[in-house]
């Protein structure tokens, strides 16, 4: 069942952090959304970003990825020219309550920046070795098809979690500024999450893919709007994450001494 | 078989270097079925075929993690005008490493997306032709070379 917690502090001033999870002896899956200003003195102070929870199940994990984002939208008169953009960074478990986040500067200037932790932390020298799962094709369907997709866009499903893997490929031309929306078929439908897609060429920020947000909910994909680059020959947009699935909530799985869980919009 | 193995571990602090409380322990060799022991699987530079090219200037790839995923940790360089990275082996996979992993990569090149996140589509084989070999093959994002390829990947 999902464990859902809150954290108890950070060192980079980015207030109570919600947290979802699947926790197992080997691993646990986070799901989570961290925004903080990087001008504030915490986040200037710190040389990598902690982020302090009630015991995990693990004690120290190896290396896994989350994914950074920014805004960076120029408005005209007649339309915004949106270079919203991120990139991979490295995250572990130092220990079973701090969770650590690589400080990634690069895009400090440009305000607010956003963290997506859909990250599997595994632990290694288990004593066993890699269990495999088996994949999953997504049919995605509309009623009018105008999305295509990549075949590498499948999932891995277990009981608690899934890992996604989804590619575009292509939209007919048409509908490329309209709000998309697909249903997820063979996609588990108790999976409630936002999702980043990193991709498309990014005029203002050339030095990594854009960024364009979708959600995903009851089996159904929606994403409103793309960056301005994101159909660029080349810039495959993709989305990578393991996702904790809601399930039945189990009512002893709320954290003690970390006060209630005010919700998850992540 | 039949000798005594002495084992003195301790938790190492990475920060200070200090080391924690000493674990001591010894056991007599049995045969491995009574042991229970599992080997750690684990694949790094020194498994590499040095008779053939390499595509990877680093590479870790760890099958230790009692879960469903693989824990990577590797450079790609590219090859020719092919978005993969071939690291051949100097033995085969045993057969429960077999399979098909998807990981996370960030450039680490210069210029444009010198930064950019990718995903790769990752083929663990044992081939007749070119012998066991693990492949990188680009997916998601704007492909980069180098690129480090870093953290699990669920196997299938």
């Amino acid at each position: 069942m999902a464990r859902l917690f809150n954290s108890t502090g950070n060192n980079f001033g980015a207030g109570q952090i919600a947290f979802k999870s699947h926790q197992e002896e080997n691993f646990v899956v986070l799901n989570a959304k961290v925004s903080y200003d990087p001008a504030n003195a915490a986040y200037q102070a710190a040389d990598v970003l902690e982020i302090y929870v009630p015991d995990l199940y693990i004690e120290r994990s190896a290396i896994t990825g989350v994914i950074l984002t920014f805004h960076d939208r120029y408005v005209y008169s007649s339309y915004t020219w949106n270079n919203d953009g991120g990139t991979a960074i490295k995250s572990w478990i130092k220990d079973k309550n701090t969770i650590c986040l690589e400080k990634f500067t690069n895009f400090d200037e440009k305000g607010e920046i956003t963290i997506y932790i859909q990250a599997l932390y595994t632990a290694l020298a288990r004593g066993s070795n890699t269990v495999k799962g088996t994949r999953t094709r997504i049919d995605m369907t509309q009623e009018t098809q105008y999305l295509y997709w990549s075949s590498e866009t499948f999932c891995v499903i277990f009981e608690h979690w899934v890992f996604l893997h989804m590619q575009f490929r292509s939209c007919s031309y048409s509908y490329r500024n309209e709000p998309w929306e697909a249903q997820m078929g063979n996609f588990p439908t108790d999976v409630n999450a936002d999702v980043v897609f990193l991709g498309g060429s990014n005029q203002y920020n050339p030095s990594v893919n854009g960024a364009s947000l979708a959600h995903i909910e009851n089996g159904v994909f929606t994403c409103p709007e793309r960056m301005s680059g994101f159909e660029s020959t080349g810039y495959d947009p993709f989305i990578f994450a393991f996702l904790v699935r809601d399930g039945v909530q189990d009512e002893s799985s709320e954290p003690s001494g970390s006060g209630a869980y005010e919700g998850f919009d992540n | 078989m039949g000798q005594k193995v002495f084992i003195e571990t301790y938790w190492l602090d990475t920060v200070t270097g200090c080391t924690g409380q000493v674990f001591r322990d010894s056991a007599i060799c049995e045969s491995d079925g009574s042991s229970g022991y599992t080997p750690r699987r684990r694949v790094t530079m020194r498994n590499l075929n040095p008779e053939q090219e390499q595509h990877v200037s680093s590479l870790d790839v760890d099958f230790s993690t009692g879960a469903p995923v693989v824990q990577f940790d590797s450079v790609c360089l590219g090859h020719s005008n092919v978005a993969s990275s071939y690291a051949y082996l100097d033995q085969d996979l045993p057969e429960d490493c077999v399979g098909t992993s998807m990981a996370l990569g960030r450039g680490m090149g210069e210029g444009n997306c010198a930064l950019a996140a990718q995903s790769y589509i990752i083929w663990l084989r044992n081939s007749s032709w070119d012998g066991a070999n693990i492949c990188f093959a680009h997916r998601g994002g704007y492909y980069v070379k180098p690129t480090e390829v870093f953290g699990p990947g669920i196997l299938y």
